[in-house]
């Protein structure tokens, strides 16, 4: 089968590379292995591009793909760490930076960012990348209730942390599990 | 005041939006080209190979362990006055020994909140979700057992005396175990009385369901459940997000308001169900189930409202079935 041509791998760059970034950025939390990140995405997106169903949307398969080749890139660095390279933290340090200017924001993205790997996979793909919870779930590779359940306990965390600080006046009363 | 959802968007966004990866297209295109060509590289001679025999070695040994596990549920009752009344979760440990009372080993909140074991084998449960009432569970228990004939899973349950209290360890066999083999966590419930809950009063809604026959030429005919979900834009045509055997299989839907059709387990009765233009309505439950019909990729499906236990014990929101007409 023809491979991809260079039009459409273009293409296909300038859509989804931002969010590819930004998606690993966010859980890798360093702008460096975001962008090792983003090139190793696309270099599998390029050269599997034969296996993608052109009949179904690009957005998860590209995803996905990111996604595992963000576990592994910070499973790789676990290792690395073990034989001590200091982990980067410029990226937190900018962006502590940047939303100083708004502490209400501050204080939940810092939530956000202290949350597992596992909620903030869940958070990035479904609250970000604007995924519907079945997508969310393929992407992840669970069942849909061990997704819902894991956003679940993600929004339940963050909430209770929030408001354990009393930083933000969270509306009494919002269903968290009215989204399942 | 936005929802926490649009909170958590706007944060997402405000901090990530304007990050964009200092790598280019054409740096990518270029070592894309490179490897590409390389066919035989050595990492392909010998790393693949290896691979593939021990992943054959692997699958030879344990089998066919993807697919879904399905226990022995066939039991007869066995009585446990131990097991009798009303148990209240507290925990959600991966081995009962984790577990100290007073302390959490779990941080998340607890999906399990209450089982009633009754007298005769049925039993009741209440879940987070929803009003968190009590309502009739799809599970029957024995001594020792929990089983879910249309899951079917046998989850072991172990009482044991801590600290002058007793407490339940309770297998959670959920789509993780049956679906991806792995080790089910244990329900740690603290027992709250040794009532008998055969005669407890559950709290029911009904539906208005005296309806007049409207006619609807789109519905009748018979339909085939091709899957289960929880909103009609979730379903995608060709493809099944719901695992394991759907329960609804089957509706023979006359033009005469009559329904008849198909469980798992048996046909449904032809009194139980009527059907009015925009409504599928079950007489005994008093529920009244919306439909539509949607014509999707060259095909007519059929989106029932499921309105189950959940929905008229535990105020939950019904999910879907998607049945494709078929004659």
């Amino acid at each position: 089968m023809k491979g991809i041509s260079q039009k459409q791998a273009e293409e296909i760059f300038r859509d989804y590379s931002p969010k590819v970034y930004q998606l690993a950025l966010f859980l890798s939390k360093s702008p460096a292995l975001a962008d090792d990140i983003t090139q190793d995405t696309f270099l599998q997106v390029f050269k599997k591009y034969t296996s993608y169903d052109p009949q179904r949307p690009i957005y998860p398969w590209i995803y996905k793909i990111a996604l595992n080749i963000t576990r592994n890139t910070l499973r790789r660095q676990k290792w690395l760490d073990l034989f001590g390279e200091p982990p980067e933290c410029g990226y937190l340090t900018s962006v502590e930076n940047i939303i100083l200017r708004d502490e209400l924001a501050a204080e939940l993205w810092q939530k956000v960012n202290k949350l597992t790997l596992k909620s903030r996979e869940v958070i990035v793909l479904h609250y970000y990348l604007e995924l519907k919870l079945q997508e969310t779930a393929t992407i992840l590779g669970i069942p849909l209730g061990t997704c819902k359940s894991r956003l679940n306990s993600a929004l339940s965390t963050l909430r209770k942390q929030l408001e354990e600080n009393s930083h933000l006046q969270l509306k009494k009363g919002d269903d968290l599990y009215g989204i399942v | 005041m936005a929802s926490f959802d649009s909170e958590i968007k706007t944060v997402f966004k405000s901090n990530l939006d304007d990050a964009s990866p200092a790598i280019k297209f054409s740096s990518v295109w270029e070592q894309h080209r490179k490897t590409a060509g390389k066919r035989f590289s050595f990492k392909k001679m010998v790393f693949i190979p290896i691979g593939a025999l021990v992943s054959l070695v692997v699958l030879l040994t344990v089998g066919f362990s993807f697919a879904a596990i399905k226990d022995k549920t066939d039991y007869p009752f066995i009585n446990d006055p131990s097991a009798i009344g009303l148990w209240e979760s507290v925990d959600l440990v991966d081995q009962p020994g984790q577990f100290v009372p007073g302390k959490h080993f779990s941080e998340d909140p607890l999906f399990l909140k209450q089982l009633a074991f009754m007298k005769d084998g049925n039993m009741l449960i209440a879940i987070n979700k929803g009003n968190g009432k009590l309502s009739p569970a799809s599970c029957t228990w024995t001594k020792g057992m929990v089983l879910d004939k249309q899951d079917k899973t046998n989850s072991k349950y172990e009482i044991k005396e801590i600290d002058g209290t007793a407490y339940m360890f309770f297998e959670w066999k959920c789509g993780d175990y049956t679906y991806f083999h792995m080790e089910p966590p244990y329900f740690v419930l603290k027992q709250v009385n040794n009532e008998d809950y055969s005669k407890y009063k559950l709290e029911a809604r009904s539906d208005k369901i005296d309806y007049p026959f409207v006619n609807d030429p789109q519905l009748p005919g018979v339909w085939e459940s091709v899957d289960f979900v929880p909103a009609i834009d979730e379903f995608k045509p060709g493809t099944r997000i719901s695992r394991g055997e759907l329960f609804l299989t089957r509706f023979d839907i006359a033009g005469n308001g009559k329904i008849g059709g198909m469980t798992s387990e048996k046909a449904i009765p032809n009194d139980l169900l009527t059907w009015t233009k925009g409504l599928i309505i079950d007489r005994k439950g008093k529920v009244a189930s919306k439909y539509e019909i949607k014509e999707m990729a060259g095909d007519t499906y059929l989106f029932y409202e499921w309105k189950s236990g959940g929905y008229i014990y535990s105020g939950m929101q019904p999910d879907y079935y998607v049945l494709k007409k078929v004659k």
